[in-house]
């Protein structure tokens, strides 16, 4: 049922964007499809090259060669085509038709998409908690009367509480700042044990202000032990928009 | 990027490849393997979200140090 050969889909892009020769996913030379003032960047693959990536006795290394070539891909595409939507790394549609297919049923939602992210780029940025752990009393037993453990105790947590609260007000102040100067904002993954993890859609004249913006609360989280961390500029690839996600159900 | 490129005193300056697997694969759809599946009538194919996070995941134990740097300079 599965073809052996189809076309991996980079990105969208508008229709009269020009591309320099380019070897995509297994180094196949890179295209655009284009109808209707939109576009599709694609190339071929062999389904079962694709497939394996994801087996689970294949080597991890896999994946990270899958997303290092479609990024690779993508970001090319970004710099010579202006408006670049990326799509999720392993969209394959079976053939031509089908992406002309895709790209007329989805053409609203497209157009829409290369408008938002049009001259924007995404940034990454997380804060966590700096440093080790406050150590609890518990852990050091000493000869002590009861009232001075539950002082010692109330203490404790006296301290953890204000440093909830000077976090919680930190990550808010970081959020409104760099929430005015962007266009878009998304949470990101929700890893555990981060303050902060969101990516910013951020039109590239704003972007000396956003990064003078993210130095500013950086200090400040630095200042009271706190660690930001910012990666990018990326092409916009958590501003896909959401009606191009594929459900099972479809 | 027309702009000389400002960046952040506070951005560790490499996008590492959990950062990048981390932006690229789906957050939300989960479809299974390979299967194709008919998009309004079209024949898309995707691979598991799952299972790619979970090589993502045997990738990070296997490499927590540093990814050649190569990529970024692709711009």
């Amino acid at each position: 049922m599965t073809p052996e050969r189809a076309l991996y889909v980079y990105a969208a892009v508008p229709g009269d964007a020009a591309l320099d020769a380019l070897r995509g996913v297994g180094d196949e030379p890179v295209g655009v499809l284009s109808a209707d003032g939109l576009g599709l960047v694609v190339s071929e693959v062999t389904t079962a090259d694709l497939a394996a990536v994801t087996d689970e006795s294949a080597d991890p290394r896999l994946v990270g060669d899958l997303a290092q070539r479609h990024d690779l891909v993508v970001r090319a595409v970004a710099a010579s085509a202006g408006a670049t939507l990326p799509f999720r790394i392993g969209t394959v549609v079976t053939d031509r038709q089908a992406a002309y297919r895709f790209l007329g049923s989805r053409a609203a939602a497209l157009r829409s998409g290369l408008t938002h992210v049009a001259g924007c780029d995404e940034w990454g940025v997380t804060v966590r908690e700096g440093g080790a752990g406050q150590a609890d009393p518990d852990d050091t037993p000493t000869a002590e009367s009861g009232t001075a453990y539950l002082m010692r105790r109330r203490q404790h947590f006296q301290r953890l509480e204000q440093r909830r609260r000077a976090a919680l007000e930190l990550v808010a102040q970081t959020e409104a700042a760099l929430g005015e100067l962007a266009a878009d904002t998304v949470p990101g993954r929700g890893q555990q044990g981060l303050l902060l993890d969101r990516a910013y859609l951020v039109r590239r004249d704003e972007q000396s202000r956003f990064v003078a913006a993210l130095d500013r609360c950086g200090d400040r989280l630095a200042a009271d032990g706190f660690v930001l961390r910012v990666t990018g500029p990326w092409p916009p690839y958590s501003f896909t928009v959401a009606d191009l996600e594929v459900t099972a159900d479809e | 990027m027309s702009e000389p490129p400002a960046l952040p005193a506070h951005g560790v300056g490499t996008n590492d490849l959990v950062d990048l697997l981390d932006r690229v694969i789906d957050k939300g759809a989960v479809v299974t393997g390979d299967i194709v599946i008919g998009l309004a009538g079209i024949d898309l194919i995707r691979l598991d979200a799952r299972l790619l996070l979970a090589a993502v995941d045997r990738l990070a134990a296997d490499e927590p140090a540093d990814e050649p740097a190569d990529r970024t300079e692709v711009r």
